[in-house]
């Protein structure tokens, strides 16, 4: 009788833990309940239950504890100092898949807020454990170690170092391997992780031949997929040509231009940040890109999109007319112009508005039919008013404002120096500040000596006028164009336009003695 | 007197480099007008110098310049007063001042013979610098007058070589032609791409729904309207029952006992390009239950079983697509037909003497004894009595092991026990 009662006790505890393990689990689920749990002294209740002898105990206190770690860094700092991470790693070769995934996901929810954390977390010798149940043969262990590790490594390099010494890199790539795609998208993720912060690592990922699995994942139908492994084989090709080389020789292109046309706003834009990542390193890159039809299918991804979405496509075509000439011509031939334009005008964000003006000045730059062509669609007008945008003064404070109006003026200053097109010019030469004043007037000083039709719009249109009135000192630059204008029409005209001449015809009118 | 003047001259001579002049003052013996020649001379050649743009050592000419001055002003200075002196030092009354003075006219017109030996020199040397810089410049001149005769041919070569081939502008026309034409096409195969995707889209949408429909009937299925009572979906005033209770009077009643066999990999794979339908289990059609009570013990449910034995092969891409490429498989073929319809293979031979040295091959009849042959028909195989060693053939000695004769028959085949 006795042996009963005494072992109606143990159950009676055994129960009333479980069902506290559990209720704590449940509850830290909830956000709003997370900061009475942590008032009421939830640590210290659930430590000692991880070593607890039943396995189920164990598993639900650990995830609880994962749960309350992972909402934010201060409780994730408890777990820390209260030493639970070594029992964790330790337990994490001995007990069951559940036990190890419940670890893993605290381990995993410890190391995501910040580097020091994710230090202390690999201090523990976490790192090597999490690599052995890389080769446990449930994938859901596997997922919750890949993601552990990605967390870990997506800090900083050092971090990141030390995920690929403890020998990870293999083991993931096996993991891309299997066909869960859960596992598949975490694999990616972290190698995405491990292989953005330096080449050194992205050369280790590439070593391990992660490469060609990743190019064959892209045809996956399934977008979240889709979106690591874009953003894994950009982080790769990033760092150097040579990975960009062998990024492009595992024949993704034109494969990488469906992902362009994907009904998920994500995956197109890592699409083009990839092809962005390959196109930025040399004009051979580029040029391979738009023989593959790259540009056209850029051009209408950015057509298609609005927003944040747009900006790798904008730099893309920066970069590809930034290279040579033919590259730029090429791009204005694709009809990459217009989207441009309207990227200009309609965006509200600043930063996409200077890789806008950014993308029309490496277009515009190279020779007069190139600035011709960005000048036709009357894009500099709106250029100018970005460059003199009063707005953009006040909160000067963001960095994004300055850039836009830097690269505003850069981009002017670039397409107004090959500038032929006279129409276009002398839209602008009515609101221009002097130092755009200057090349405007540059350029019209080169072509009007040539060129007697053109002189005689100047007239009509009031272009002349203009320039007489425009103040300059003398001796500058400016006044020499000036003069070299006024040089090509006859005095007369020249004098007419200059300001005050009707006062000064008046004064002679007064002066004047009639001959009788 | 003559030694130390020689002596003085030898010294002189070796300090002499070439260029440039010295000036000597020593005691006023020489006239001023040829010492403003000779600076003249001097400032000339070194100007001359200069313009021939020759590194001219200014500061070594200065020193030597003052070196040789100091020498000779030196020397002539020391001569005169050392022959002035030198009656003195003799105690010689016998000598006449005539004498003394003939001396001293001797060693000034020395010493002048030198200096205008050295003017002179200078200006020889200076004369023979100005020729050779005219010529040079001749020279230079006539060379590239040839030059630019040759320059006119290599003009004309360089402008056809860059306009042809570096930055030839009819093929950057076709190449951005070229260009917008693969872009349409391009952009018309994308555009193709995403109608097809947004199609299966919708049609796996709508599939969807009808299965939730149709599972949906199959559930209510007493909801059917029956001779007496109108079901709910067959109102006595509507024109036409309406379409749900067409659907309930197809559907069969859903059973209760019902084996969910979901593989978790009819979503996954569903959509695969490549795949376009999911691997069709045998459980399809539930089989015949084999009876109502399920066996006692520890066994796995029957259908489960028998699925799993039935799972049929579903092999991965690269397996089932074979391992050559059909343009491989094309060459084969190709290869296979032309062995085929080949008579001989006896190449063509350029002359027709070189089969001649070919011994003639009779033929199977012609060869073999006559007759039918024996192999294949009387006996099969190969038998040399002379080499048995003795007329038994094998017993068996030892009884057959039980346990060797059951190899490869252990596990049951379809409820088969061994």
């Amino acid at each position: 009788m006795s042996q009963r009662q005494v072992l109606q006790v143990f159950e009676q505890y055994q129960r009333a833990r479980t069902h506290f393990v559990q209720a704590v689990a449940e509850l830290s689920a909830r956000p709003q309940n997370i900061g009475t749990l942590r008032d009421a002294g939830v640590m210290s209740l659930l430590r000692p239950l991880l070593l607890d002898v039943v396995p189920t105990i164990q598993q639900t206190a650990a995830l609880a504890l994962g749960r309350l770690a992972n909402y934010n860094d201060d409780l994730a700092e408890a777990v820390v100092k209260g030493d639970i991470l070594p029992q964790l790693v330790c337990s994490l070769s001995e007990q069951n898949r559940f036990y190890k995934k419940a670890a893993a996901f605290v381990l995993r929810a410890v190391g995501k807020h910040s580097p020091q954390l994710a230090q202390a977390v690999v201090e523990c010798g976490a790192l090597e454990a999490l690599a052995v149940c890389l080769e446990d043969f449930d994938p859901g262990v596997k997922e919750a170690a890949a993601w552990a590790l990605g967390y870990i490594a997506q800090h900083n390099a050092e971090l990141s170092q030390a995920v690929v010494d403890a020998g990870a890199v293999p083991l993931l790539v096996l993991c891309i391997q299997e066909p869960e795609i859960a596992l598949k998208r975490i694999a990616a993720s972290t190698l995405s992780d491990i292989s953005k912060h330096s080449p050194e690592l992205a050369q280790t990922v590439v070593d391990a031949g992660a490469i060609a699995f990743l190019a064959q994942m892209i045809l996956n139908p399934d977008a979240k997929l889709k979106r690591q492994v874009l953003s894994a084989l950009s982080q790769i090709a990033k760092h150097s040509v040579d990975l960009a080389e062998l990024v492009v020789e595992a024949e993704i292109f034109p494969v990488v231009l469906t992902c362009l046309k994907d009904s998920d706003e994500y995956v197109k834009k890592n699409g083009a940040t990839l092809i962005r990542e390959i196109a930025k390193h040399s004009p051979e890159l580029s040029q391979f890109i738009v023989n593959a039809g790259g540009v056209a299918a850029v051009i209408d991804c950015i057509g298609s999109c609005k927003g944040t979405v747009r900006l790798p496509g904008i730099m893309m075509l920066g970069y590809v007319a930034a290279h040579s000439e033919n590259l730029s011509m090429a791009v204005i031939v694709s009809k990459g112009i217009p989207p441009l334009c309207a990227c200009l005008i309609e965006e509200h964000e600043d930063h996409i508005k200077a890789a806008a003006a950014w993308a029309l000045g490496q277009i515009g730059r190279h020779t007069p039919e190139h600035a011709r062509a960005v000048a036709v669609t009357n894009v500099l007008s709106t250029l100018l008013s970005m460059y003199m945008d009063i707005r953009s003064s006040e909160d000067l404070q963001l960095k994004a404002s300055i850039f836009k109006v830097y690269a505003a003026k850069r981009a002017l200053k670039n397409i107004l120096q090959k500038c032929t097109d006279l129409p276009a010019l002398e839209a602008l030469l009515h609101d221009a500040p002097p130092n755009i004043m200057k090349h405007i007037v540059g350029q019209f000083s080169k072509v009007l000596p040539h060129d007697s039709k053109a002189r005689r719009l100047f007239v009509i249109t009031g272009g002349l006028k203009k320039v007489q009135e425009i103040k300059a000192e003398p001796g500058s630059l400016l006044q020499e164009y000036i003069n070299t204008i006024n040089n090509c029409f006859p005095e007369e005209i020249v004098r007419y336009y200059s300001p005050g001449y009707s006062e000064m015809l008046l004064e002679r009118v007064e002066n004047y003695q009639p001959v009788l | 007197m003559v030694a130390v003047a020689s002596g003085g001259r030898g010294e002189y001579g070796r300090a002499r480099p070439a260029g440039g002049e010295a000036v000597a003052a020593a005691g006023g013996v020489f006239p001023q007008e040829q010492v403003s020649m000779l600076v003249i001379y001097s400032i000339q050649d070194r100007q001359s110098h200069r313009k021939k743009t020759r590194r001219v050592n200014l500061l070594e000419l200065l020193c030597n310049f003052l070196m040789r001055s100091f020498c000779l002003c030196f020397l002539a200075h020391f001569c005169t007063c050392f022959l002035l002196v030198l009656p003195n030092l003799t105690q010689d009354f016998d000598r006449s001042v005539d004498e003394d003075r003939k001396i001293a006219y001797k060693a000034a017109v020395k010493i002048q013979s030198w200096f205008r030996g050295c003017r002179v020199r200078a200006y020889l040397r200076y004369l023979n610098k100005m020729a050779i810089s005219i010529q040079k410049w001749w020279r230079g001149y006539q060379s590239r007058r040839y030059f630019r005769k040759m320059i006119k041919i290599q003009k004309r070569w360089r402008g056809y070589y860059v306009r042809k081939y570096t930055h030839n502008y009819y093929a950057l026309k076709k190449y951005l032609e070229a260009i917008s034409l693969n872009n349409e096409i391009v952009r018309n195969e994308l555009q193709e791409y995403t109608e097809m995707t947004e199609k299966e889209k919708k049609k796996k949408d709508l599939e969807k729904k009808e299965k939730e429909k149709k599972y949906k009937a199959r559930k209510m299925h007493y909801l059917l309207s029956t001779e007496q009572i109108a079901g709910i979906y067959n109102s006595p005033f509507r024109k036409s029952p309406d379409p749900m209770e067409l659907l309930l009077r197809q559907s069969k009643p859903l059973s209760h006992r019902r084996q969910q066999v979901r593989s978790p990999f009819t979503y996954e794979l569903y959509d695969w390009p490549t795949c376009k339908r999911p691997p069709a289990f045998a459980t399809g059609q539930p089989l015949p239950p084999i009876g109502k009570q399920k066996p006692q013990g520890p066994f796995r449910d029957t259908a489960e079983v028998l699925w799993q034995r039935y799972k049929p092969l579903e092999p991965t891409l690269r397996v089932a697509a074979s391992i050559n490429s059909p343009l491989e498989k094309a060459r084969e073929e190709m290869k296979r037909e032309e062995w085929r319809n080949c008579i001989h293979d006896n190449e063509f031979l350029p002359f027709s003497s070189y089969h001649k040295n070919e011994k003639y091959d009779l033929s199977i009849h012609a060869s073999e004894k006559t007759g039918q042959e024996t192999y294949g028909i009387k006996h099969f195989r190969e038998v040399q009595p002379n080499k048995w060693i003795a007329g038994k053939d094998f017993q068996t000695v030892l009884p057959s092991i039980v346990l060797f004769e059951k190899f490869g028959k252990t596990y049951s085949k379809a409820g088969q026990i061994v």
